[in-house]
C-alpha cells in the first residue's frame, strides 16, 4: 500500500506495457522487436496545483509521493473536496485481455502473418514502393488513490493488434500512395483480412489509373465512415474537450449546452466502451468509460472532462482523462468518436445527389474555425451513382456552417481502428483513438 | 559485435492554464538499447530504468534468429563528446521565471490568455560499441510553447509563440510574445500587389523528405527521379544535411554512430540535385553515397525515415531579402499538402505583415499556393542569415507564392 500524504489528493498509476513490431519493406524484413516495460505516474493535488512525477523505479513510489508533498503548498481542503467529490472510486480487476494477450503470440507467428499480407503486393510491377508492418500492444494499468486507500486498487487493460500496408503506384509526377490499415483487439482477428486488403489495393490501383482532376466549386459531398469520423474528431471533437474552456467565459458562452449547433440529422458521440483502438474502459484517473453525447439532434449536449475540468465547470466526469503513457499526465482526450447513424440506406442517401463528390479515404484533416479534409480517394457522384474517380486538393468550410449543412446520414455505423499513429494534443502524441460514422451527406461544401 | 545506446531525459514541465501554472511535472527516465550484429544480421532489445546489460544483450542475441539483415560496416574507432548542457536551472528558478513572464503578459494584455507548456530538459545520448566507438551528446534547453487566445475568441487558440533556447531569457520571451499579441490585435488588409512569403523552411522542404529519401529514389518512385545531376532549382538554392547539434538540438551522429562527411552533405547544390539521403543499409542496397541519416528509437533497428536538412542561408538578413520592404510571415498554416507533381497549397489561418524586424499587423485568412519547381526555382529569394526570434528563432525562408484572401 502506498503512503498517500495526509490532506492532499494523490494517486498512483502503474503501467505494464508489452509492445511488438514487425516491419517488411520491399520484400526485406527490416525490423523485428518486442519489449516489456513498466513505470509509474504519480500525482498530488494541493487544491491549487497538480504535482506530477514519472518513474521507472516502481519501488520508489512512496519516496516520490513524499517528494511531491514537499513541493506542494499547504492543502486547501475545500478546493480538494471540489475535485474529489466528482471522482469515481472504482475498485476491482477488470482486465479482459490477459488470457489472449498478444504477448503470448510468438514473433515468428507475427512475422508469418505479416509475410502473408506482404505477398499481396510483392512482385506487383505497378507498385514502385511498398511497406508492411504488424504492431501490437497490451497495456495493463493498476490505479490507486488516496480516496480509496484499498490495497487491491483498480486494474484494467487495453489491447490492440494491427496491420498497415502502404503502397505507391507510379513514379515521377504520376504517383499515387495509399495505405490500408486495420486494427483489432487480438492477433487472431487479423488472420482473415487478406481479401479486404486485396480489394483495397485494387481500388487504389484503379484510382491511380483512372482518377482525373475536377474543377473546384461548391458541391454536395458524401463522406465515408472514415471521412465522417475524421471530420467529427478533428473539426468538432477537439472543441468539446473541456480543458480548452477553463476560465474562458467567451468559450463557455459559445459552447453553452442546449445551444443549436448543427442540423437535426447530426448527433456526435464519444464512447470509450467501444472495442477498438479507442477502447478506454477506465481513464487514467480511474473513471469508468461513459457514452457522452456531444451533439444530440443538432443540440450541443455534452463535453469531455477530466476530474479537474468537471470540477471547474460544475459538471460530471466523463472518463476522458487520458495520457499517452506513464511519462505523462492525463489530459482531456477523445476515445471512440463517431457520428450516429440515421435511417436512410446508403443507396437512398446517394440517390439524393444529382452531382456531387464522394470522399472515400482521407490523407489528413484539420479544423480550427475552418476545417479542411484532404482526400486520398474521391469519386464523382452523378444522378445518385458513383461514376468515376476524381482528384482535387481539399474540401474546406466553416466548421459550424458545415455542421448545419449535414442533411442526411445513412443507417449503418462503422467504427474504424488504427495502429501506427493516433491523436496528437500539445506534447502528447500518439494517443490511440478510433472514430467513424455512417455515410454522411453535406450540402454546399467548397471543393478546391 | 555489440552496441549499446543509453538515452536519458530529465525534465521539469510546467503546464499553463490562463496565465497560471496549473501543474509541475518532474521526470527522470533512462532508456537502454542493445544491439548484437553477427553474420550480417542484427538483433535488438531495449529496456527502461535500471536494466542489466547482459540480459538485454542476451535478448538481442536471441533476436538474431529472426534474420533481419544488416550487412553493413559498423562504425568504429571514433570518440566524440558534444556537451551543450550549460543551462542549469532548479525548479524554483524555472517557476519564478515562468510566473514572471505570465504575470507581465497578463499585465500588458489582460484580454489575452496564455496557455500550454514550458519544459526544461536535460537530454543525453550515448552510443558505444565493441569496435572502439564512443559517442555522446548532452544538451539542456528550455522550450516555451504558448497558445495565445483573445478573451473574446471562441476558438481553441488564436495564435502561438514557441521557441527552444539554451538561455533563460524571460524578458525576450515577454517582448516577443507581446509583439505577437499586439500584431494579432492590429487587423490589416492584404496589401495590393505581390509580396514575398516568409515561412519556416520545413513547411516547404518536406517534399524533399519523401522524394530525396534513398529508399524512394532507389525504388525509382521519386518525383525527382529523372532529375539527379540536373539543374532544377535556382542558382542560389542549395540544401544540406544539418547535423550541427547547436542548430538542430540533436546529436551530430546518427543512430548508426555515423557522421556525414563534409563532401557528401549537399543533397542539392547551386540548384543541381546531387544525391538522396541514406542510412547504411539503403546506401549499400542501392549503391548511393552514405550520408549518415540513420534514425530509429533507442531499441530499434537503425533505419531510414527522414533527415535533418536545411537550405543554405543567403548571407543576407531578413530585411535585405524583402525587396518591397515587406513580406507575409506565415504563423499558422494547417491543412495543406503537396500534390504528387510538386504543387503545394495550404490555408493560412494566421499570418502577419512584417518588415523583417517587426510584426506590423495581422492579415486576413489566406490561401498560399505554388509549385516546388517555382518557389525553389525562379521565385526563390533566399534564406535569412539572421534568425527571427518572433518565429521560433529560426532562419526564415523567403520566396514567392500566390497569396489570396480566403
Amino acid at each position: 500500500m502506498f503512503d498517500f500524504p495526509q490532506g492532499f489528493y494523490s494517486d498512483v498509476r502503474i503501467e505494464r506495457i508489452y509492445r511488438s513490431l514487425v516491419r517488411i519493406e520491399m520484400g526485406k524484413l527490416e525490423e523485428v522487436k518486442e519489449k516489456s516495460d513498466s513505470g509509474a505516474f504519480i500525482r498530488l493535488y494541493d487544491g491549487k496545483r497538480w504535482y506530477y512525477a514519472s518513474t521507472t523505479d516502481t519501488a520508489s513510489i512512496n519516496q516520490e509521493l513524499a517528494q511531491l508533498a514537499r513541493l506542494a503548498d499547504k492543502p486547501d481542503e475545500q478546493a480538494i473536496s471540489r475535485l474529489t467529490s466528482r471522482m469515481e472510486k472504482n475498485l476491482g480487476d477488470f482486465c479482459r485481455f490477459a488470457d489472449q494477450s498478444v504477448a503470448k503470440t510468438g514473433l515468428k507467428d507475427k512475422i508469418s502473418l505479416l509475410e502473408s499480407y506482404a505477398g499481396l503486393v510483392q512482385n506487383d510491377q505497378e507498385i514502385t514502393h511498398w511497406s508492411a508492418s504488424y504492431s501490437d500492444s497490451h497495456i495493463s494499468k493498476d490505479f490507486y488513490s488516496s480516496l480509496t486507500k484499498a490495497d487491491t486498487g483498480l486494474k484494467f487493460d487495453t489491447q490492440t493488434a494491427g496491420l498497415r500496408l502502404g503502397v505507391r503506384f507510379g513514379s515521377g509526377a504520376n504517383v499515387f500512395s495509399e495505405t490500408w490499415c486495420k486494427a483489432e483487439t487480438g492477433f487472431d482477428q487479423l488472420k482473415q483480412l487478406h481479401a479486404e486488403a486485396k480489394k483495397y489495393i485494387e481500388q487504389a490501383r484503379d484510382y491511380f489509373h483512372r482518377a482525373e482532376s475536377i474543377e473546384g466549386g461548391v458541391y454536395t459531398v458524401v463522406l465515408s465512415s472514415l471521412a465522417a469520423g475524421i471530420f467529427a474528431h478533428e473539426s468538432f471533437g477537439h472543441k468539446s474537450e473541456a480543458d480548452f474552456m477553463i476560465g474562458d467565459t467567451a468559450m463557455l458562452k459559445e459552447w453553452q449546452l442546449g445551444k443549436k449547433v448543427g442540423s437535426e440529422q447530426l448527433s456526435i458521440i464519444d464512447d470509450g466502451n467501444l472495442a477498438g483502438s479507442g477502447f478506454t474502459p477506465f481513464d487514467d484517473e480511474g473513471t469508468g468509460a461513459k457514452r457522452t453525447a456531444l451533439i444530440e439532434k443538432g443540440i450541443l449536449s455534452g463535453r469531455l472532462h477530466s476530474s479537474i475540468t468537471a470540477a471547474d465547470l460544475g459538471e460530471a466526469v466523463t472518463g476522458n482523462a487520458r495520457s499517452i503513457g506513464f511519462e505523462f499526465e492525463p489530459i482531456v482526450r477523445m476515445t471512440a468518436t463517431f457520428i450516429e447513424p440515421g435511417e436512410l440506406s446508403k443507396d437512398e442517401l446517394f440517390a439524393g445527389v444529382s452531382r456531387g463528390i464522394f470522399i472515400d479515404s482521407v490523407k489528413h484533416g484539420s479544423g480550427m474555425s475552418t476545417f479542411t479534409l484532404a482526400p486520398s480517394m474521391a469519386y464523382l457522384i452523378e444522378d445518385g451513382r458513383i461514376t468515376r474517380p476524381v482528384r482535387f486538393s481539399v474540401i474546406t468550410g466553416n466548421v459550424m456552417q458545415t455542421l448545419d449543412h449535414i442533411d442526411a446520414v445513412s443507417d449503418k455505423l462503422e467504427i474504424l481502428s488504427f495502429v501506427g499513429g493516433g491523436c496528437g494534443k500539445m506534447e502528447q502524441f500518439p494517443l490511440p483513438v478510433s472514430f467513424g460514422g455512417p455515410y454522411v451527406r453535406v450540402r454546399q461544401i467548397n471543393v478546391q | 559485435m555489440r552496441e549499446k545506446i543509453v538515452q536519458q531525459v530529465k525534465q521539469t514541465s510546467l503546464s499553463i492554464v490562463q496565465n497560471s501554472i496549473s501543474a509541475i511535472r518532474r521526470k527522470n527516465i533512462q532508456k537502454t538499447g542493445c544491439r548484437v550484429i553477427k553474420n550480417n544480421k542484427i538483433g535488438v532489445a531495449g529496456g527502461l530504468g535500471k536494466v542489466k546489460d547482459e540480459e538485454l544483450f542476451a535478448r538481442a542475441e536471441n533476436a538474431l534468429e529472426y534474420g533481419v539483415e544488416y550487412p553493413v560496416e559498423i562504425s568504429s574507432n571514433r570518440q566524440l563528446q558534444d556537451r551543450l548542457n550549460e543551462l542549469s536551472l532548479d525548479d524554483s528558478q524555472i517557476c519564478a521565471a515562468v510566473e514572471h513572464v505570465l504575470d507581465e503578459l497578463k499585465r500588458r494584455h489582460p484580454d489575452f490568455a496564455v496557455s500550454n507548456k514550458v519544459n526544461y530538459s536535460n537530454a543525453s545520448l550515448r552510443l558505444t560499441n565493441d569496435a572502439g566507438l564512443s559517442l555522446s551528446h548532452s544538451d539542456s534547453y528550455i522550450s516555451w510553447s504558448f497558445a495565445l487566445k483573445s478573451s473574446s475568441s471562441t476558438g481553441i487558440m488564436d495564435t502561438f509563440f514557441g521557441i527552444v533556447d539554451r538561455k533563460l531569457e524571460p524578458e525576450k520571451v515577454i517582448e516577443a510574445t507581446s509583439a505577437i499579441i499586439n500584431a494579432y490585435n492590429n487587423k490589416i488588409e492584404l496589401p495590393a500587389g505581390e509580396l514575398p512569403v516568409i515561412i519556416h523552411q520545413s513547411a516547404l522542404t518536406r517534399l524533399f523528405q519523401r522524394d530525396l529519401n534513398g529508399k524512394i529514389v532507389g525504388n525509382k518512385a521519386s518525383l525527382l527521379q529523372q532529375k539527379f545531376g540536373q539543374k532544377v532549382f535556382a542558382d542560389n538554392f542549395s540544401v544540406e544535411i544539418a547535423n550541427d547539434p547547436v542548430e538542430t538540438f540533436s546529436p551530430r551522429f546518427d543512430s548508426e554512430g555515423a557522421i556525414c562527411e563534409d563532401s557528401l552533405r549537399w543533397l542539392i547544390k547551386d540548384g543541381v540535385i546531387l544525391r538522396p539521403y541514406t542510412d547504411k543499409r539503403t546506401a549499400l542496397r542501392y549503391g548511393f553515397d552514405h550520408t549518415a541519416c540513420g534514425e530509429g528509437g533507442y531499441d530499434s533497428v537503425p533505419s531510414l525515415a527522414g533527415c535533418n536538412m536545411e537550405i543554405q542561408h543567403s548571407g543576407k538578413t531578413l530585411p535585405d531579402l524583402l525587396p518591397e520592404g515587406h513580406g507575409i510571415l506565415i504563423a499558422i498554416a494547417s491543412g495543406g499538402d503537396f500534390t504528387p507533381d510538386g504543387k503545394f497549397a495550404t490555408p493560412v489561418q494566421v499570418s502577419y505583415l512584417t518588415d523583417g524586424v517587426k510584426l506590423l499587423g495581422r492579415l486576413p485568412e489566406l490561401t498560399i499556393k505554388g509549385s516546388l519547381f517555382d518557389f525553389f526555382g525562379r521565385d526563390f529569394i533566399g534564406v535569412s542569415s539572421d534568425k527571427l526570434y518572433l518565429s521560433g528563432n529560426e532562419r526564415m525562408l523567403v520566396t514567392r507564392l500566390a497569396a489570396q484572401k480566403l
